[in-house]
């Protein structure tokens, strides 16, 4: 069992994908049961890695394909934890896909690239070096294109030609910084600590440029992002697997790859990039806060909140310590769980009454009560209140830069807070203590016992509860904070 | 003693001609009969050759017994196995599609059924003969077969296509007639025509200077490197596909391929950086101008023509790389694997292209919205050589990529650098708007109800050959062994390749 256990856990989804391309457009029931079970086998399949890497085990599936070029699968722990993430999300996600599209269009074609999707994110998380990792980025850039542009009308096929004229040169750079790298150093695998140890300087600092902005793309940094807002045209599942698992945090997870296990935080603190890195991510995190306040439209706002968190992770890699990278790297999995909470209920909003737009949001407590619920959650966890999940990972991120001799970044996570506030209390506020004046925009015939359909309710109600118990167990041995700890013990004391 | 591979050599050539004979014999109904078993014999020989070479290394059969410099020898190493490969597997792929695609054209002349497979087996046996052969004069057969049986292919396709066929005529004439007059400066300078012997006394004289620059006039204009190019588009947007598959993919490359051979192999001490240079500047401008012209297109075929321009200044960036000695082996394996992975990605496309054509009645743009829905496999086909084509991981253009980039950084040249990666994106400009209009919805269906359907023949051997293109660098290590060894031979030992 154990070499095939990391290629079983990509085939729990790619042979679902391969399967459903196969399937007549009319098979909603078979479609249902093969993505759902693939979730399903995946998860188990990812706990029975978690036993194994906890006993340390070491878990690799290597394929050479030339001399110093081998394709190499690994299950270590900072693997495990965005696999984790990615699998769990997934699943929920699955679930609010078949809800979501009750009639009409071109299912095969989204729940197969929905799988190849997951299969790319998960080959991300599993990639044992650089360049299986540039495999799965690249697969991740086509699966996700056909999603983007699934509505198939002229303002999805324009963001979708945007998405890839940005993606693509993102990993064309991102290409050559591999490329690069390997012509100094030869072929090396992700090695806790950094794998390089000394080299040019000038050529070592160029590449590490070359790697941020080729990952930065995916990561939504300014101002690599605009392709992200102009994304939001597709459907919400879409939406919300982009914004909370799939590329966005493939990029982050690429910047955390090459800072703890490419360079090393040693090398990079020697060479000086850790300092412009945190003023970018510093950066991003202000100018989204601002744009996201002028945004009227939900799924906009979203996305711009979405870019200023995102950056957060960055953030906690560049400051110095291991307090600093413990509120980067758990910000990973929190802003994951509330981010795609946020977007299950925009697509509730939008998908049921037609709500768009933060104007239209009056009453939305008294009409959906246990969504607004989740998306209040959500919302709250984004601004770093106590007990959700986004409160400890700002917490150590605050704590990692006194202690890392930053004090500059408090200022930048207080302002990140406010601003946060100041976007997300009006729409919460419209939703609970306004009164609806006007009948809603699109209003469909519902179920009369829940306010939507279950497998559109469960999802958010279900990463809601996520963010709570997160945020309330952070202390316990099995939180991942707990989780993270051992990740970044294992970087700075290799 | 020759052991069997090496006896069996001449085959590559021998029995396609011979099959060609015999297919305009037995007439149109079974002429298709001739050609499978005319290829399957092939697809054996090369099997067994390129066994043979990677066995030994390289292999040589001297006709009769009778070697150079008054016999004609036959020699193979690594590249040129390699290319009988390539050659055989995209012919007989694009012979079953022709297979049911043929029956299907109504605009084709009436001689298409009856001259289409013995011209298809003399253009395989031109083919394989440029891979093999090992003297100057031996190649000009070649090259002249190679050229007639193709032009006269692209005029058969239609009224639409005689003038570029005669364009192609022309060109292919004035480029062999160039050759023929350096090879006659040539034997003039050597007093022989076998490259070996050359390659040993080469040197740098005006006579030699002046050979090779008339050789390389002509191989440029037979290969459509820019700015000779102007007739490619044309006819090979205007053949019928299966034709425009294999001039795209095998045709231009041989002519390249003996470029390499005489710029590498024989005359590597005689020419200058500067030419080299120079050459590779016609490459740079290619990938740029070829694309920009692709993304220009309206029709599907000429979109991918332009795109065989274009792609085919990447092999022109291997000259100006291989100046310096640590890139050298490195960006001529690049361009070699490059070679191989452009023949089955833009068979692949020319392929499906085909099949719109024919379902849509008529390959422009604006008809392919719905194409995702009505024809999946073939809208996939396409997609998966277009991934090809701009060079993504997991397709053998990729690792060719990434060995032409790794020698650019080796020697410096990052100008040259940026010049590929620019290229794939440039490339991904013109592959993704056709997909994307693929996977728009139709204004009206009315279009789709008319469609012809292209049979599953013609729509599972264009997927085969997508498959291969995409998925090459996962099999890279064979194609990537017959090169080594060709390289090593050549660039320490001196070999004449």
């Amino acid at each position: 069992m154990k070499p095939w256990i990391l290629p079983l856990i990509l085939a729990s989804s790619a042979v679902p994908a391969i399967v459903i391309f196969f399937l007549g457009e009319k098979r909603n029931v078979a479609r249902a049961v093969l993505s759902l079970g693939g979730a399903v086998l995946k998860l188990g399949l990812i706990l029975y890695m978690a036993v194994l890497v906890l006993e340390d085990q070491q878990l690799e599936t290597r394929v050479p394909l030339l001399d110093g070029f081998e394709l190499v699968l690994r299950g270590d722990a900072l693997g495990f934890l965005f696999v984790t993430l990615s699998t769990v999300l997934w699943f929920v996600t699955t679930v609010y896909v078949v809800g979501y599209f009750r009639e009409g269009g071109q299912r095969r074609r989204f729940f197969g690239f929905f799988n190849l999707c997951v299969t790319a994110t998960v080959g991300i998380a599993l990639s044992g070096n650089l360049i299986t990792f540039l495999f799965f980025y690249e697969l991740l850039t086509l699966s996700t294109y056909p999603l983007v542009v699934h509505r198939g009308d002229a303002e999805s096929l324009r963001a979708g030609r945007t998405y890839l004229a940005y993606t693509l040169t993102g990993g064309a750079v991102l290409f050559f910084a591999i490329v690069w790298l390997h012509s100094l150093a030869g072929s090396f695998p992700f090695t806790q600590g950094g794998a390089l140890v000394s080299g040019p300087r000038a050529q070592l600092v160029a590449i590490f440029a070359l790697f941020i902005v080729g990952l930065g793309v995916k990561t939504a940094i300014v101002p690599l992002h605009s392709w992200l807002p102009a994304a939001m045209v597709a459907p919400a599942p879409v939406s919300a697997l982009l914004h909370a698992v799939a590329v966005v945090k493939a990029g982050a997870f690429g910047i955390v790859r090459v800072v703890y296990e490419v360079y090393g935080v040693d090398l990079c603190s020697q060479l000086g990039v850790l300092g412009p890195l945190a003023a970018v991510a510093c950066f991003t995190i202000a100018y989204a806060a601002v744009k996201a306040l002028a945004q009227r439209d939900i799924k906009r706002l979203l996305a711009y909140s979405t870019i200023s968190q995102v950056s957060y992770i960055v953030l906690g890699v560049a400051l110095f310590g291991p307090l600093g990278s413990l509120g980067g790297v758990s910000h990973l999995v929190h802003q994951g769980i509330m981010k795609i909470t946020l977007f299950f209920c925009a697509g509730i909003f939008a998908q049921d009454l037609g709500v768009t737009k933060l104007a239209q949001m009056d009453g939305l407590g008294r009409r959906m009560p246990l969504t607004t619920l989740a998306f209040t959650i959500g919302a709250l966890g984004m601004m770093g209140l106590p007990p959700f999940a986004g409160f400890v990972s700002k917490w150590y991120l605050g704590t990692g830069a006194l202690a890392a001799g930053s004090p500059w970044v408090i200022p930048v996570l207080l302002l990140s807070t406010g601003m946060n506030a100041a976007f997300f209390f009006p729409p919460l506020y419209a939703a609970w203590f306004k009164e609806r004046t006007e009948p809603w925009p699109r209003e469909e015939k519902q179920s009369a016992r829940f306010e939507t359909t279950p497998w559109l309710l469960a999802p958010p109600l279900v990463t809601a509860v996520l963010t709570i118990l997160v945020g309330l167990f952070a202390a316990s041995p099995f939180s991942v904070k707990a989780w993270v700890l051992t990740i970044v013990t294992r970087e700075y004391l290799p | 003693m020759m052991d069997t591979a090496t006896l069996l050599l001449p085959c590559v050539i021998v029995v396609p001609v011979l099959a060609a004979a015999a297919a305009l014999a037995v007439g149109p109904k079974l002429s298709p009969l001739v050609a499978a078993v005319a290829l399957a014999a092939v697809s054996v020989v090369v099997g067994l050759v390129t066994e043979g070479v990677l066995d030994e290394g390289l292999l040589r059969h001297t006709l009769g017994g009778w070697d150079a410099p008054l016999g004609i020898a036959l020699e193979v190493g690594g590249m040129g196995a390699l290319l009988l490969v390539t050659n055989t597997a995209v012919m007989v792929v694009v012979s079953v599609y022709a297979l049911s695609y043929l029956p299907r054209q109504h605009d084709a002349s009436a001689d298409a059924t009856r001259l289409f497979w013995p011209l298809w087996l003399l253009l395989l046996g031109g083919l394989n003969g440029l891979a093999v052969s090992a003297d100057l004069f031996n190649l000009y057969v070649c090259l002249e077969v190679t050229g007639l049986s193709a032009a006269a292919l692209v005029a058969l396709s239609g009224k639409h296509a005689l003038v570029p066929g005669l364009r192609y005529v022309l060109v292919s004439l004035v480029g062999s007639t160039l050759y023929l007059l350096a090879v006659a400066l040539l034997y003039g300078e050597y007093g022989v025509v076998d490259l070996a012997a050359i390659r040993d006394e080469a040197r740098s004289t005006t006579g030699t200077i002046v050979g090779l620059g008339l050789i390389t006039g002509g191989l440029l204009l037979k290969s459509a490197i820019l700015p000779l190019h102007f007739w490619l588009p044309p006819a090979h947007g205007g053949a019928l596909s299966p034709i425009s598959a294999v001039l795209s993919a095998l045709v231009v490359k041989a002519s390249f391929f003996l470029l390499v051979r005489l710029w590498e192999g024989v005359f590597h001490d005689v020419v200058k950086t500067a030419a080299l240079e120079l050459l590779g500047v016609l490459g740079v401008v290619a990938i740029v101008w070829g694309s920009v012209e692709a993304m220009r297109q309206r029709r599907l075929k000429m979109l991918v023509a332009y795109s065989t321009v274009a792609q085919l200044g990447y092999l022109m960036l291997a000259f100006p790389l291989g100046v310096h000695d640590v890139a050298r082996a490195l960006a001529w394996e690049g361009a070699m694997l490059f070679l191989v992975g452009h023949a089955l990605a833009k068979a692949a496309a020319f392929l499906a292209a085909g099949s719109f054509q024919y379902a849509l009645h008529g390959d422009d743009l604006h008809r392919l919205p719905g194409g995702a829905q009505h024809l999946p496999v073939t809208t996939v086909s396409f997609a998966l050589a277009g991934v090809a084509l701009v060079g993504l991981p997991p397709s053998g253009t990729f690792m060719a990529k990434w060995m032409l980039l790794r020698a650019a950084i080796t020697a410096g040249r990052f100008d040259l650098a940026v010049v590929i990666l620019v290229g794939s994106l440039l490339a991904a400009g013109y592959v993704f708007p056709v997909l994307r209009r693929a996977l728009c919805q139709p204004r009206d269906d009315s279009r789709w109800r008319d469609a012809a359907r292209p049979s599953w023949l013609m729509e599972s051997s264009t997927l085969v050959l997508a498959l291969i293109a995409a998925l090459l660098g996962f099999f890279i290590a064979a194609p990537s062994a017959l090169l080594r060894m060709d390289l090593t031979r050549l660039f320490l030992a001196g070999g004449a390749l």
